[in-house]
């Protein structure tokens, strides 16, 4: 009996411990989420991955942190089909494409109250084109021109509307380099000074970015009701990487939205009344990319086989409905997609295991030995199927499309590696089949994906030619047609067999209402309040 | 010098060597990864021409051994050299992250200690009773539960179907209790095992034997002449566990939102962040050589036998 004391002793120090720590008071804003949800004027929400840095033109990718602290000059209307402006008055486009105007508001401002006329405008975008990773996207620009405090002119090579999709994306925001310029870069791409909705008020590490609402705040985006200052004073954007963690937050009511939903909880989130869903798709495709040049898939008829023998269907169902399938290489989310193009292809690139297997057959494939598998000259039809291991979806659908091959008597034997190991192996050209995906919000991304531009081996003059037609058309209709007249070529070469466009969810707590999540995952909080 | 300082001067010097060899280890393993850090970074619409001004710009197209001793030559001079994937200094990321990973870790061990210890001699004194096998399998069962695992489980019942803690993210001391639990629970068996173990050995021993007949109470000989002895294993390894623990932290920061060091760690390997792995395991090598001279030192306080030796 003696020993009880000393168990109890223990046990007591631990709860001591325990309890002790309840008493604590919270010491980030973002901390007690209960405190906070209460708290009319903040918003939290909840990302999966911390961002890399918060300077649009010193990061490689972005997010709703980034989209809350800037305001490009212009965007795309909700279903991506209009130009329209949002930072800037309004805007021209010389007919000849040679260049394009915008006229800023006469009071714009940053966040930190500096004037942000065309002067400053010019040097944001310099400093862009001199530092950021995809200066390449503004390629076509000659010169930037200031006409007079509130006109800037962009002075161009030719007709660039594939411009378009960086300058309507966060990435089109702008800094105030007045400032940048007495920081170095590590402190600007901490707290930057912009001209979005938000500012920066503190990034606590590994932890939460806390954004603060900018008072100078004004847009033309008609796509909003409100044009003026947010709704909420304080947007405190926390960091959690484990799904389960931010659906609980959620669902506790600790985080009003969430970002990244895991496939495997939309279900449940859609029926539960307390959140209300948004949905929207990828601004891209998965595919599988083939080798043209030698190995098994050199013959055309392979590849169209193996084309054929995809169905879509049976990955859908496979993957729980969290993609959509895609025939041709512009997603719904994408500017220059066309529906009809896309109904065109599902009908010609239709499940067809029966036709797949006369088009072996037709090559010379046979299965002479009855393993199951074709072979011809005594080699049998296998090859290593690459696949992204960081890629969630390809990955599960993996399997599914090993055994669709199987059924046509080819041998897949999948691979799982890191995407850029497979990017590198496509560029070293030593691959036969590998799945690759590419997210963009512009059907230009063909042009870096299927042109030598991308780095890799292949190169199809007519293709490339055709791609080169569409991101230089400057009328919407004829884009699109140039992108269909594009498909069409790739489509018929079977250099690549289109899978699906990933679904991804926003959740939020249904008393927040008025937020508006486009097709393509861009999110507006413009209007967004608590009920 | 005495022989003390010459002893703790070598010991140093061996655990420069170690520091040396293990980051020797982890740039090969890092350089033996499929892929690069930049086509890990960039997107598709990068030029193949600004890729290579990329990898120019943070030195990956010298040769592995250049890259090495230049990344060797600046933590020389304090400068653990700027994340790519970040474009921050390392030694800032570090500093703004290592004071959560000691936080959780110390407050891992001080609970993993504070259970273990009485509990294993609870176990050694009722021996073979019903109490001692019904704490081994319980040791047993949380020494198998998968860290993430009785994470999830611990935010389920305690932060979600009641809200006695918070889910995720650091708030205080508060927030501190289910990342501590989840990862202290797991470990418990080891020094509950050591503990018990060290108890019954030395409560065979003739001193403690002496004790009894000298008719001290069974409370004095346990607590002055068995544990004091037992103890001595159990708090070598209190040093020996610390760095092992902060790598074990690495998944429940993850299932926490805990904004330690292990959540870089992790980011780093996945984006082949160079720079970042690095620092970080140069960090946690020269935390384990510090907490192994730690260690023995302390061995040598408490059982003058070593010293001697």
């Amino acid at each position: 009996m003696k020993f009880h004391r000393t168990t109890a002793l223990a046990l007591a120090l631990g709860l001591t411990l325990t309890a002790c720590s309840g008493g604590s008071e919270s010491e980030t804003p973002s901390a007690d989420g209960g405190s906070e949800a209460a708290d009319n004027s903040v918003l939290t929400v909840a990302i999966q991955d911390e961002v890399e840095g918060l300077d649009i033109q010193q990061i490689g990718w972005e997010n709703m942190v980034q989209a809350l602290i800037y305001e490009p000059l212009v965007v795309f209307n909700e279903d991506l089909s209009e130009l329209q402006p949002a930072f800037a008055e309004s805007f021209t486009v010389a007919e000849d494409g040679s260049y394009i105007e915008f006229v800023l508001p006469a009071d714009a401002k940053f966040s930190n109250g500096d004037v942000c006329d065309a002067e400053a405008v010019k040097a944001s975008e310099e400093r862009f084109l001199a530092i950021s990773e995809y200066a390449g996207d503004l390629d076509a620009m000659e010169s930037i021109e200031v006409v007079d405090a509130q006109t800037i002119r962009y002075h161009l090579s030719g007709p660039a509307p594939y411009m378009w999709a960086s300058l309507t994306s966060t990435y089109g925001g702008i800094n105030d380099v007045a400032v940048a310029e007495t920081m170095s870069d590590d402190e600007f791409n901490r707290q930057p000074v912009t001209n979005g909705p938000y500012y920066v008020e503190e990034w606590a590490q590994g932890s939460q970015v806390v954004l603060k609402r900018n008072e100078y705040y004004k847009t033309n985006n008609p796509n909003v009701d409100n044009q003026g200052i947010l709704a909420f004073d304080t947007i405190i954007v926390r960091f959690i990487p484990d799904e389960f963690t931010r659906v609980s937050e959620l669902e506790s009511g600790d985080v009003d939205v969430i970002y990244d939903v895991p496939s495997s909880s939309i279900a449940d989130l859609e029926e539960n009344p307390d959140i209300t869903t948004y949905r929207y798709q990828q601004a891209g495709v998965s595919y599988l990319n083939m080798q043209t040049e030698k190995g098994v898939t050199a013959d055309i008829k392979v590849r169209q086989a193996l084309t054929l023998a995809v169905d879509r269907q049976e990955i859908l169902d496979a993957l729980d409905g969290v993609v959509t399938p895609t025939y041709g290489f512009i997603s719904e989310a994408q500017a220059g997609y066309s529906a009809g193009k896309e109904a065109e292809l599902a009908e010609k690139l239709a499940y067809n295991p029966e036709q797949a297997k006369a088009l072996l057959a037709e090559a010379g494939w046979a299965d002479t030995d009855g393993d199951g598998f074709v072979d011809k000259d005594g080699q049998k039809l296998t090859f290593e199927l690459l696949v992204a291991s960081d890629r969630a979806s390809i990955k599960a659908a993996a399997p599914v499309l090993q055994n669709q091959f199987a059924a046509i008597g080819v041998d897949a034997q999948i691979r799982e590696y890191e995407g850029a190991y497979i990017k590198q192996l496509m560029k070293d050209d030593d691959y036969t089949m590998g799945g690759r995906n590419f997210v963009w919000n512009d059907a230009d991304i063909l042009y870096y994906v299927f042109t030598a531009e991308s780095g890799y081996p292949w190169d199809d003059p007519a293709l490339t030619d055709a791609l080169v037609a569409a991101r230089t058309e400057n009328d919407t209709e004829l884009r699109v047609k140039a992108y269909e007249a594009a498909q069409d070529i790739l489509v018929n070469d079977y250099k690549a067999i289109s899978l699906f466009a990933d679904n991804y969810c926003v959740a939020t707590k249904s008393n927040i209402k008025g937020l508006v999540v486009t097709n393509d995952g861009r999110s507006w909080y413009n209007d967004t309040v608590r009920e | 010098m005495s022989d003390v300082a010459k002893y703790i001067l070598k010991r140093l010097l061996t655990g420069v060597l170690v520091v040396l060899c293990v980051t020797i280890i982890i740039f090969g393993i890092l350089q033996a990864m499929p892929g690069d850090p930049i086509d890990l970074m960039v997107d598709t619409r990068v030029s193949a021409e600004k890729v290579a001004e990329l990898k120019a710009r943070w030195g990956l197209d010298k040769p592995p051994v250049v890259q090495y001793f230049y990344w060797l030559s600046n933590i020389c001079r304090g400068d653990f050299g700027t994340s790519i994937s970040t474009k921050q200094e390392v030694l800032y990321l570090i500093q703004q992250r290592l004071p959560y990973t000691l936080m959780l870790t110390g407050a891992a061990m001080i609970i993993e200690y504070l259970l273990a210890i009485p509990l294993g001699l609870v176990a050694a004194v009722r021996r073979d009773g019903i109490l001692d096998k019904f704490l081994t399998v319980v040791m047993v069962v949380l020494w198998s539960m998968p860290a993430f695992w009785l994470g999830v489980l611990l935010i389920r019942q305690f932060a979600v179907k009641n809200s006695f803690f918070p889910i995720s993210g650091y708030s205080g001391l508060k927030s501190l209790v289910l990342p501590a639990l989840t990862l202290a629970l797991p470990s418990l068996a080891q020094i509950f095992r050591l503990t018990r173990s060290e108890v019954l050995d030395v409560m065979e021993e003739k001193h403690v034997e002496t004790a009894y007949a000298k008719g001290i109470s069974d409370k004095m000989v346990l607590v002055r002449h068995v544990l004091r002895n037992a103890l001595i294993p159990v708090t070598v390894t209190f040093f020996l566990n610390l760095p092992w623990l902060i790598g074990g932290a690495v998944v429940v920061e993850n299932v926490f939102g805990w904004p330690g060091m292990g959540q870089l760690l992790w980011k780093g390997i996945s984006k082949q962040d160079f720079p970042i792995v690095q620092g970080i395991v140069f960090v946690i090598a020269v935390l384990t050589v510090i907490c192994n001279l730690i260690g023995d030192i302390v061995s040598g306080i408490l059982d003058p036998r070593i010293r001697m030796e």
